[in-house]
């Protein structure tokens, strides 16, 4: 009787009793939010260095398409993943944050300013941080 | 070789305090990078606000923001922890999959 107990508890430590929280590291989807991210500050910086007349929404409305569709196929390959409850609303603040102020920049009657564009900068880096750090501490 | 329950419970628990240790400063270190990042953030806000630089409504919305980045980072948190606490139960389980493994007779 003993010897089954214990047959049982290793079978069952090595087969469906793992500890499982959190999703397994993923290191090309790591890169990949590093790279949109990456590219997120870069539209900014750009911002900041085009003189007010090139700063209209319509000549920066393909690079903001080409993020959204990089945000949505990264947000995809979480909802994927298993035990992603934790990452979805992180997911879903840099969407709502992204998709904000990117409509600001469409609604803006005239340019955008350097302190504005400054702003912006600051709030983008800062809403990749928690998904970076996050992915991060799965390694 | 017989099955110790108390050695392996004392083996387990340090195993499980020795991982702990050795993750903490990373839930430290993910927590100061967020309070210093808020920092600066709301410094350039405040900053840019005070100069005349940022309309009122401009400001009111990324005050709005911020709840959204806390609750982030709050998120962050949670998950550096856990991702703590499981390498803790797992090196803790590996203790016990290896008293057992002594034990069985082969």
């Amino acid at each position: 009787m003993k010897r089954l107990i214990l047959v049982l508890l290793f079978g069952c430590l090595f087969s469906s009793c793992s500890v499982t929280l959190v999703p397994e590291y993923n290191a090309s989807l790591y890169q990949q939010i590093v790279t949109t991210a990456a590219r997120n500050d870069r539209l900014y910086i750009d911002l900041l260095q085009a003189d007010t007349a090139h700063r209209a929404f319509s000549q920066y409305a393909k690079r903001y398409a080409a993020l959204e569709a990089s945000i949505q196929s990264i947000n995809l390959q979480y909802q994927a993943r298993a035990n992603n409850s934790v990452f979805l609303p992180i997911l879903e603040n840099i969407q709502t944050l992204f998709l904000k102020y990117k409509e600001e920049h469409k609604q803006h009657v005239s340019a955008l300013t350097q302190a504005e564009i400054k702003v912006y900068q600051a709030y983008t880096r800062d809403y990749w941080k928690p998904l970076l750090i996050a992915e991060n501490a799965l390694r | 070789m017989q099955f110790d329950v108390h050695e392996t419970l004392a083996g387990m628990m340090g195993a499980l305090q020795k991982q702990f240790s050795k993750d903490w400063p990373l839930v430290k270190s993910a927590a100061h990078q967020f309070l210093q990042a808020r920092i600066v953030r709301l410094a350039l806000l405040a900053e840019l606000r005070l100069t005349g630089q940022l309309p009122p409504t401009f400001f009111a919305e990324r005050m709005k923001d911020e709840q959204l980045l806390l609750q982030s980072e709050l998120h962050a948190i949670t998950i550096v922890t856990l991702a703590a606490a499981q390498r803790a139960a797992r090196a803790s389980m590996q203790v016990f999959t290896k008293a057992v493994d002594k034990a069985l007779p082969i």
